[in-house]
């Protein structure tokens, strides 16, 4: 109980650090029905609802901070942009080239402060995936979607090439393996090795996605048994990564199609960044464990539900 | 573009609290919002006469949204009291009133409708706008294709401006590597990176390859100190080798985007009254001259 009487002041605190909610009283209500639906789609228990409260927590301070933020940044850089909007609308003087300069600064410092917010809202959301139970964890799609509003980490790249390093190293292990064969265990043991390697991968027996990639397989091991000696170390890496391109493992895994789950990235990034949820959540927390619903701790007054 | 792109959502939020919610913005977001509304008008450099005819679309659009907040408040009126007990029913998992039910999803659908009239409203308003525009200052406004194309280099490059500086990127990565992870990698790296360039099947597929791989490795063996000046050029060198559209070169187009703030925006009959058209002559500078 003690909890729940911690969480509905930090919840109440959170919301009203967005004192300026911009959707009108209708819009608010209906995004609080619909935000219901998706948690109930997710059929949280106590421990997801607890977890999901501290993550929305999390974004709702994040998305009024970084608000706070990107207005301090246009405040330093006022002069510029009356400047700016001087120029456009005179359209005589153009802008010194000093001012020039210090407004695109100012434009990529929001930038980054954008990409930045949404990089600290991946980590939350991550961070959330870890905790949630696999019932309803497993229904959301946790990497980043392909118009996620920053780049990647270049810590994160990086861990990506050395996945693909040890990717390639398997293949051309196996590659390597293969071509060393004796003629005998070539056309009988390679078919073995070839079929366990693409079960790895995903194929599955008997199917003609199988077929297709053991053929695939064969004509390479077939080139490969043809590399001259001298040749091999060079045209290794260049088998292996054939062989990565033809399973569809070269590509990125933020850019390349993939599974996709039924709640989104989006779905759950403006579920938990909206004002409203806390609330929401903690509500739902209070009916899951029995508790009467708190007076007051619902959603904003005169939209959501009081 | 791609600074505007990414602060366009934080720009029609901004719009919606002005327009929706009647929330007072801060001076300084109403000044940023004041500079992108002046923008449009300057890359289009609209002439007086055109000027003179947006002044009354300007005026449509506020009744579109005065009529639109109108119909949302009543709606809200009268449909409060069903949204609420519903959203009461599924916060508790307690079944839902019927007639609070049909009360909330008519309410909602008349919220949607609403939102999508206003929307076609004003998407009707900046096709009356196009129409005042001569063929050079429509040239400068972004076409469908284009707007697809640049999404779709966003997302699938990272957000890199264009493809050469994605490449060029993706090979200055690979200085981080150990020696050992760089040996493994890079020609699987380099494929990949070809196939942004050119199909698998493509006849020069294999030259962009080794193109890439000789880049690479020239990348790889560079002392640390020529690292910055490099990263400056090597865009602009990857997209002459492999003749690729040099980065950067592309002019800033007006987007749909823009249009649309252009006509929604309360402040922009304020700023279309403060905005100096080209005088006759220099109309052929810009977009004017029919």
């Amino acid at each position: 109980m003690k909890t729940l009487v911690l969480l509905t002041i930090s919840v109440l605190a959170a919301s009203a650090l967005w004192a300026e909610d911009p959707r009108n009283d209708l819009a608010k209500a209906l995004d609080y029905g619909k935000n219901l639906l998706l948690v109930r789609q997710l059929d949280p228990n106590a421990e997801d609802l607890i977890a999901m409260v501290n993550t929305s927590r999390a974004l709702v301070r994040l998305e009024a901070e970084s608000g706070k933020a990107y207005e301090a940044t246009l405040t330093q850089g006022q002069r510029l942009l009356r400047a700016e909007k001087q120029w456009l609308l005179e359209g005589i003087t153009p802008l010194k080239p000093e001012d020039e300069k210090a407004l695109a600064a100012l434009r990529l410092d929001l930038q980054q402060q954008t990409e930045r917010k949404f990089v600290a809202a991946d980590a939350q959301l991550r961070l959330l995936g870890r905790r949630l139970s696999p019932e309803t964890g497993g229904l959301v799609q946790w990497t980043r979607p392909v118009d996620f509003p920053a780049p990647p980490a270049e810590d994160l790249q990086i861990e990506r090439l050395r996945l693909l390093a040890a990717r390639l190293d398997q293949a051309a292990r196996m590659l390597d393996r293969i071509r060393y064969l004796d003629a005998a265990n070539y056309v009988t043991s390679r078919v073995g090795r070839l079929r366990e390697y693409l079960q790895d991968h995903g194929y599955r027996d008997n199917t003609r996605d199988m077929d297709d990639a053991l053929d695939f397989m064969f004509r390479l091991c077939d080139e490969g048994r043809l590399v001259p000696e001298d040749r091999w170390e060079e045209q290794l890496p260049i088998l292996a990564a054939r062989t990565l391109q033809y399973l569809g493992e070269l590509q990125d895994p933020e850019t390349a199609p993939g599974q996709t789950r039924p709640v989104s990235w989006w779905d759950i990034y403006n579920l938990l960044s909206d004002p409203q949820t806390p609330a929401l959540l903690g509500k739902l927390l209070n009916t899951l464990q029995g508790a009467p619903p708190a007076a007051g701790a619902g959603a904003t007054p005169a939209a959501g539900n009081q | 573009m791609r600074i505007r792109s990414l602060l366009l959502p934080l720009l029609l939020t901004l719009l919606g609290a002005t327009v929706a919610h009647a929330a007072p913005l801060s001076p300084v977001l109403q000044l940023d919002q004041e500079v992108a509304l002046a923008r449009t008008l300057r890359t289009l450099n609209l002439r007086a006469d055109q000027v003179e005819a947006l002044e009354p679309l300007l005026a449509q659009a506020q009744e579109v949204f005065k009529q639109r907040d109108a119909v949302l408040a009543e709606a809200w009126k009268t449909g409060q009291e069903g949204i609420v007990a519903v959203n009461s029913a599924w916060e508790t998992g307690a079944a839902v009133p019927a007639d609070a039910k049909a009360k909330a999803d008519a309410t909602a659908k008349l919220h949607d409708q609403t939102m999508n009239e206003t929307d076609q409203a004003v998407r009707v308003l900046v096709a009356q706008f196009l129409k005042l525009l001569n063929r050079s200052q429509v040239a400068l406004i972004e076409t469908a294709k284009e707007r697809e194309l640049r999404e779709e280099s966003q997302s699938r490059y990272h957000g890199a401006p264009s493809l050469a500086d994605y490449l060029a990127g993706e090979l200055l990565l690979l200085r981080r590597l150990t020696p050992d992870e760089f040996a493994t990698v890079r020609v699987a790296v380099c494929m990949r990176l070809a196939m942004e360039v050119l199909a698998v099947d493509a006849p020069l597929y294999p030259q962009v390859v080794n193109e890439l791989l000789a880049g690479a490795d020239n990348l790889r063996r560079l002392p640390d100190a020529q690292v910055p000046a490099m990263q400056a050029k090597l865009p602009g060198d990857i997209a002459e080798l492999l003749r690729l559209p040099a980065p950067g070169t592309a002019a800033a187009k007006v987007t749909l985007g823009d249009l649309i703030d252009l006509m929604s925006n309360p402040r922009s009959a304020e700023v279309l009254a403060a905005y100096v058209p080209p005088q006759p002559a220099e109309n052929n500078a810009g977009g004017g001259g029919q």
